[in-house]
């Protein structure tokens, strides 16, 4: 088995766990062995550091890195925030000699050292690229028959690796995932607008944050069952900003979102409870009988 | 006699600041307003990226850093991707967001925010109740997480402290 330094970030375990789960459930099955470094730190949270100091946000992203290469793990991450800061900090050191001398100054203060070149990979492109749909698809076990919108994230759209292979104002990548789980992917008018939660905006400024989610979510409707997307911190606010979307403007959003691994391990054969899909706010009974119907439908001769 | 408005106070070296601090060449903007059309703030709100690149370039640098609207920005990058110039614009914000920090301008949240990562390894704080707990083990998963983002580390925590002490995150996280 490949392994791969998991990093799941902040988000993930202390909010998500169900997202964990489904993480530890489908990457052993697609042939990934996972390795847990815990001495990894926050990525540094993009939104908040690299907006108050760069020398703090790639300091910090350079000692993640650097306990990935002494280690000589490759690193995978499983949200967009962290693969904005540990990507981005190993190209910025590995372009720029100037700045990784002067980090590595800072580093061996601990004794730690980095090149720049360690590699950062993001599930999505991961799953696309290196796993590929073929494989994706001969782990599917139960076809899920399901109408998916998709929404990658900003900083999986407009990152460096994501415009090498796709078209990042009509992203087909996440639709293609969605499609070998035997689900179709439907579009929508916001498909590539952002969710409204980064750059710090949810943290200080909730209420503009919610009426960006509003534009976000407003043009999704009864032609998908659900959205799904692969990144804790977009999922945070697309799921639980729903309901306070309900509380806060007595709307009634009451859409389905599910992380790609929770659908991919529903198709793998895995429980729902196996996955923490009932610990998401909005309520997913409806894509879950959807699919359990579908079941019944298959002749059992 | 009605009183003349104030004359903004001008400062021409600040799109050079930027340029230096973060690597963003904004003379050659065009005025387009790509960006403001693209942006997600920009559609709920009065905000207009355009706005701050124009304000920018003509120098107008105390009004740039004082104003709420540079925390707007989702750092969403659409406008990077779809300016005619090549501008990284997000870019630009964020290097305007540093500058406006090292001025005294933060939001308290994000201070807030940005303390609790500095003291704890985590944006979240890493203090887990008692019911996500609960639900990590009934997941299966150990009910604390595995990394420092819960202090089991002493050691870690101590050099990833040490790091943000060097750089002067600290200090700057006092003003
Ligand atoms: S899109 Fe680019 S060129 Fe057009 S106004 Fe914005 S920064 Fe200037
Ligand atoms: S990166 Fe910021 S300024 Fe640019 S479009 Fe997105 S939110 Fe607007």
């Amino acid at each position: 088995m490949e392994e791969y330094g998991a990093f799941l970030g902040c988000v993930i375990p202390n909010r998500y766990p169900g997202i964990e789960a489904s993480i530890r459930k489908t990457m052993p099955a697609l042939g990934i062995k996972l390795v847990d470094v815990p001495e990894f730190s926050c990525c540094p949270a993009p939104g908040i550091f690299q907006s108050f100091n760069y020398k703090t946000w790639i300091t910090l992203a350079a000692r993640n890195l650097a306990l990935a290469q002494e280690r000589g793990l490759k690193i995978l991450t499983f949200c967009n925030g962290c693969f904005g800061s540990l990507y981005d900090a190993n190209t910025a050191l590995k372009q720029d000699k100037k700045l990784l001398a002067e980090v590595n100054g800072l580093l061996s203060k601990i004794n730690m050292k980095i090149s720049g070149n360690v590699t950062v990979e993001h599930i999505g492109l991961f799953l696309y690229n290196k796993i590929g749909l073929d494989q994706i698809k001969a782990s599917v076990k139960k076809p899920l028959g399901l109408n998916v919108a998709t929404h990658s994230g900003c900083h999986l759209l407009r990152s460096e690796p994501y415009k090498e292979l796709d078209n990042n104002e009509k992203p087909r990548i996440l639709d293609d995932l969605v499609e070998v789980l035997g689900c179709k992917a439907v579009e929508y008018d916001s498909k590539v607008q952002c969710c409204g939660a980064g750059g710090g905006v949810r943290t200080a400024l909730a209420q503009i944050s919610l009426q960006i989610l509003h534009e976000k979510v407003k043009p999704l409707n009864s032609s998908a069952d659900c959205l799904t997307d692969l990144c804790p911190f977009c999922h945070l606010q697309l799921d639980k900003g729903q309901i306070e979307l309900n509380t806060q403007y007595g709307l009634d959003y009451k859409f389905p979102v599910l992380y790609y691994l929770q659908l991919l391990g529903l198709a793998m054969g895995f429980t729902p409870l196996e996955l923490g899909i009932n610990a998401n706010f909005t309520p997913t009974d409806s894509v879950l009988k959807k699919i359990s119907d579908g079941q019944v439908i298959i002749p059992q001769i | 006699m009605e009183m003349m408005p104030e004359k903004p106070e001008k400062n021409p070296e600040f799109s050079n600041e930027i340029k230096e601090k973060g690597g963003v060449n904004l003379y050659t903007c065009i005025q387009c307003g790509t960006c403001s059309g693209s942006c997600p703030g920009g559609k709920v709100t009065a905000y207009r990226t355009r706005m701050i690149i124009r304000n920018a370039l003509v120098g107008l640098k105390s009004k740039v850093l004082s104003s709420d609207e540079i925390w707007l920005c989702t750092t969403c990058r659409i406008c990077t991707s779809r300016c005619p110039r090549g501008i990284d614009v997000t870019k630009a914000i964020l290097t305007i967001r540093n500058i406006a920090v090292d001025a005294g301008f933060a939001l308290k949240p994000h201070k807030i925010l940005a303390t609790q990562a500095m003291t704890t390894g985590c944006a979240l704080g890493g203090n887990l109740n008692e019911a996500l707990q609960e639900l990590r083990q009934s997941l299966g998963l150990s009910r604390t997480p595995i990394s420092i983002t819960y202090l089991s580390d002493p050691k870690s925590l101590a050099d990833y402290r040490k790091l943000i002490s060097e750089v002067g995150f600290d200090k700057l996280m006092q003003i």
